[in-house]
């Protein structure tokens, strides 16, 4: 969504994953509340997070047109900065958040723990929420425009600053709360709990293709399925797995990953 | 010098001279030839595991640890076997990373590479030990020399240093030839690269092998230096660090790249890193990387071109040619910044009348290849039979046939979307047409790829400008001369004798050419920094180094401003009169008419009419045609 919208790769997504995480420990354990109260503080720091590094950091490179190399590179000084931040600051190691042993339910003749459920659902929620943003308010709409073409979007009044803004504030909650939920269905988390994750969201974008929000969700569900589907059988084949879909994709379909990008060609071939 | 103190100026000296082996690899590959390589470090990860397995023989079994074979092979053979791994890695990961993409997609994909291949081996406890990585690789001639262990160091500074050296002079070959400049073309526009003939998948590729047996070597070096080898050690931070470096110190630039390895990787990381006193505490690495990201950030932001920039080359323009321009007008004096519409003295008496301008400019011998059949029957250089291509729901070309016959010029024109520039991408095989067959020169060229064509001498320009902007204007002449020796990475390598003679003659054709389309002046300027026109002269000079047969110019007027048309008109209507088959996609039908011979008119993907521009006028279809859209 990010990317979608600003032409940005956040490749420091995981690292912010890894400090909304800390976040969340940190109030959960150390401050001894509720775990919702963690959870929720987690997508708060997302989002300070992700706002914080778009208004100071890639907007003003942004604005200087500077090229996509220029953004990549910076994405990843901010990711050794934030990673290696949260390690100066608290050292590092392996957190372990002493969960409760927790009921467990049945549902169509599956097995799931509570906590199970909880992900599920807030992963449908937040699904939910993006998809009727996108689809059903004006926001979304602007949101779509500025994905297309940012120079006409702007001249047709939308703000783009602010939507992008707004973009990145609405994706860092929800980094935030992937990474809170991510480590406490995992109960335990070292600093680079995000990095792993990095390339699924990768090849999300990738699969799905790049810009288009849903494409992402597809690409994320049908890599997570069957690399998860795979590790069940033949554990240390998942990533290869990955790997194959992933130049699968790039061999088959090169110009199927770059829909958004391919069709405006054409456009101004037409023209 | 204690022991200790000896033994941390060794490391650092083998660090840096591998640090820099492996940075000009990445030099090259990204410097030079512009390929985002953030996968760089798994080529140099796999020459060091390669070296590895080769040389640890029983000493596997001693540590307990899987690997796919544990050789015991002499010194040199590890060493090749790591550059022939890296190779057939980079040929590997090339047949899927380099298809022609999107610059921003290509990084992604790199970035997923290594990310992935770390995974990978992490993941393969079977095959490479898993994250434990391998230890105890013994070192060349370890035993054979019987050398104390600082003295062995010192042997070991020498052994890297002759590796630096070599990796330096085959990099220096490569960047100062032809094929350099041809690589560097490559960086700058894959699209005009290959309207020049230039095989830009190949090129790339045998860059993206050569420089990942580079890094291999440096990898194994490496590996046979500190002897253990792990795959968290090569992560897509450590490829980070080295662009870092290459960015610093000032991309597309040798010294550059060897300024950036010392001060960040050596200075900063390796040179704190490994003193005797202090060790590498977590806190300290972690407040290092964090100066690190913020450096890159504030250097991208300061001085993007980095501390050494690529230096220009400069070539001169001939002794001759600037006489003739310093009468032009007192006003060059100044600079390419002068508006050229006000420098130009051309007025539109002069380029309207074409009959002076023809003896004035008639053939400077070796400008333009004389044609080889001349005199012979007029015949067709271009067909096209049933042309047909659709995009998604649109019918971009319909069944279009037309004919360009040898030494005409014909236009092409039509309301915007009629599918003009779509009809020269398929000429020129930009794209391909779903049926109907484009034939030149006897050549069916509807599936041939864009240089192909282009070698065959159907050349064209673009639309929107596409020079080589990091390129002086004559070097990106030089780019068209693809033929020349010098032009291939074995020739590159040969030296400079091989090329020299017929670089200069090249260079001589290239000072005519620019000399001819009133360029000279600028020869060494940056071609990214001329104005419009000055940029659509000078793809038509390009276009004419290459030796075309048949010229075909997509909107040669596009953005110049009005002052300079008639200018680059009078260069159009000269090409046509000595004889050059045109094929001209233009807007302004008053240029058309006096450029042409004969006009192709289109709308919605197919030809309207087809006659000359007095016979177009009558034709009521096509007055409706322009009046309805």
């Amino acid at each position: 969504m990010q990317y979608g919208i600003s032409r940005i790769f956040n490749i420091s997504y995981g690292a912010m994953m890894t400090v909304s995480a800390c976040v969340c420990y940190y109030v959960d354990v150390d401050l001894h509340t509720n775990l919702w109260v963690g959870i929720v503080s987690a997508g708060i720091a997302g989002s300070v997070l992700a706002v914080a590094s778009e208004r100071l950091l890639f907007a003003p490179f942004q604005r200087r047109r500077a090229g996509l190399f220029t953004l990549v590179m910076v994405a990843l000084a901010l990711d050794a900065f934030t990673q290696n931040g949260v390690i100066a600051v608290a050292g590092p190691g392996y957190f372990s958040f002493g969960l409760p042993p927790q009921q467990v339910y049945h549902v169509l003749g599956t097995v799931w723990t509570s906590l199970e459920l909880i992900t599920v659902a807030i992963a449908v929620v937040a699904m939910l929420f993006v998809h009727i943003l996108l689809t059903q308010t004006k926001l979304g709409k602007a949101m779509r425009a500025t994905a297309a073409d940012p120079d006409l979007a702007g001249s047709t009044g939308i703000n783009v600053r602010r939507t992008r803004t707004i973009a990145w504030a609405i994706s860092g909650v929800l980094c935030g709360l992937g990474g809170a939920v991510l480590t406490i269905s995992t109960a335990s988390f070292s600093f680079f709990v995000g990095d792993h994750f990095v390339f699924v969201l990768f090849a999300a974008a990738v699969v799905g293709g790049i810009g288009l929000p849903y494409g992402a969700m597809l690409g994320a569900l049908i890599i997570g399925l069957t690399t998860e589907e795979v590790s069940i059988f033949i554990p240390s084949l998942q990533y290869v797995v990955a790997f194959a879909i992933l130049i699968l994709v790039l061999l088959i379909r090169p110009s199927g990953i770059l829909r958004a990008g391919g069709r405006q060609r054409n456009d101004v071939m037409a023209s | 010098m204690s022991a200790a103190w000896q033994f941390y100026v060794i490391t650092l000296a083998v660090y840096f001279g591998i640090n820099l082996i492996a940075g000009w690899s990445l030099h090259l590959q990204y410097g030079v030839t512009g390929i985002q390589n953030f996968a760089f470090i798994i080529f140099q990860s796999i020459g060091a595991y390669v070296a590895g397995v080769t040389t640890i023989g029983s000493n596997a079994r001693a540590f307990g640890e899987t690997i796919i074979f544990g050789a015991n092979f002499p010194w040199p053979v590890s060493l090749l076997l790591a550059g022939i791994a890296g190779a057939v890695l980079a040929a590997f990961v090339g047949t899927f990373a380099l298809r022609p993409m999107s610059k921003d997609f290509q990084a992604i994909v790199m970035i997923m590479v290594s990310v992935i291949a770390t995974s990978i081996v992490e993941s393969q406890g079977g095959l490479f030990n898993g994250s434990q990585g391998i230890a105890g690789v013994p070192k060349p001639f370890g035993g054979f020399l019987g050398l104390g262990i600082v003295q062995y160091g010192w042997f070991f500074v020498g052994l890297t240093s002759v590796f630096c050296a070599l990796t330096f002079f085959v990099i220096h070959r490569i960047t100062s030839s032809p094929y350099g400049r041809t690589l560097r073309a490559i960086r700058e526009n894959p699209t005009s690269a290959a309207s020049l003939a230039v095989p830009v998948r190949k090129e790339t590729m045998i860059v993206f092998i050569v420089g990942g047996a580079i890094a291999a070597v440096s990898g194994a070096l490496l590996v046979e230096f500190i002897g253990a080898w792990s795959p968290s050690a090569w992560g897509i931070y450590e490829t980070f660090l080295f662009l870092v470096a290459l960015t610093i110190g000032g991309i597309g630039n040798s010294a550059g790249a060897t300024l950036g390895i010392a001060v960040v990787l050596t200075g900063i990381l390796d040179g704190v890193n490994y003193l005797p006193t202090f060790g590498t505490g977590t806190l300290s690495a972690a407040l290092q990387l964090m100066g690190v990201g913020v450096l890159i950030v504030v250097c991208l932001w300061f001085r993007p071109q980095g501390i050494l920039p690529e230096r220009r080359r400069i070539i001169g323009a001939s002794s001759e040619s600037l006489i003739a321009s310093e009468s032009d007008s007192a006003a060059h004096r100044w600079g390419s910044k002068v508006s050229p519409a006000a420098v130009r003295p051309s007025t539109a008496e002069e380029t309207f009348d074409s009959e002076p301008r023809k003896s004035e400019i008639s053939p400077i011998s070796g400008v333009i290849r004389p044609r080889p059949n001349e005199g012979l029957p007029i015949r067709e250089a271009l067909i096209l039979n049933g042309v047909t291509k659709r995009f998604d729901g649109l019918q971009a070309i319909d069944d279009v046939t037309l004919t360009v016959r040898e030494g005409t010029a014909v236009g092409l024109i039509g309301p915007n979307g009629a599918g003009k520039s779509t009809l020269i991408n398929l000429i020129a095989g930009l794209e391909h047409p779903d049926s109907g067959s484009i034939v030149y020169g006897g050549h069916d060229i509807s599936r041939l790829a864009p240089h192909r064509i282009a070698s065959l001498g159907l050349v064209r320009t673009f639309q929107l400008s596409s020079e080589f902007q990091r390129l002086t204007v004559i070097e990106n002449l030089l780019v068209a001369s693809r033929t020349q020796r010098g032009n291939t990475m074995g020739q590159a390598l040969l030296g400079k004798r091989r090329w020299r003679t017929e670089e200069s003659e090249n260079i001589e054709r290239a000072r005519a050419l620019l000399h001819r389309f009133e360029l000279s002046r600028l020869t060494d300027d940056y071609a990214g920094e001329l104005s419009g026109g000055q940029k659509r002269l000078l793809e038509i000079a390009r276009a004419l180094m290459a030796n075309p047969h048949c010229l075909v110019l997509d909107e040669p007027l596009a953005g110049v401003a009005p002052g300079l048309r008639e200018e680059v008109e009078g260069h159009l209507v000269a090409l046509r009169d000595e004889g050059m088959t045109l094929l001209m996609c233009e807007h302004d039908l008053g240029t058309v008419e006096r450029c042409t011979d004969t006009v192709v008119v289109m709308d919605l993907g197919h030809v309207l009419a087809v006659g000359t521009m007095n016979e177009i006028r009558q034709n009521e279809e096509v007055i409706d045609a322009y009046l309805v859209s």
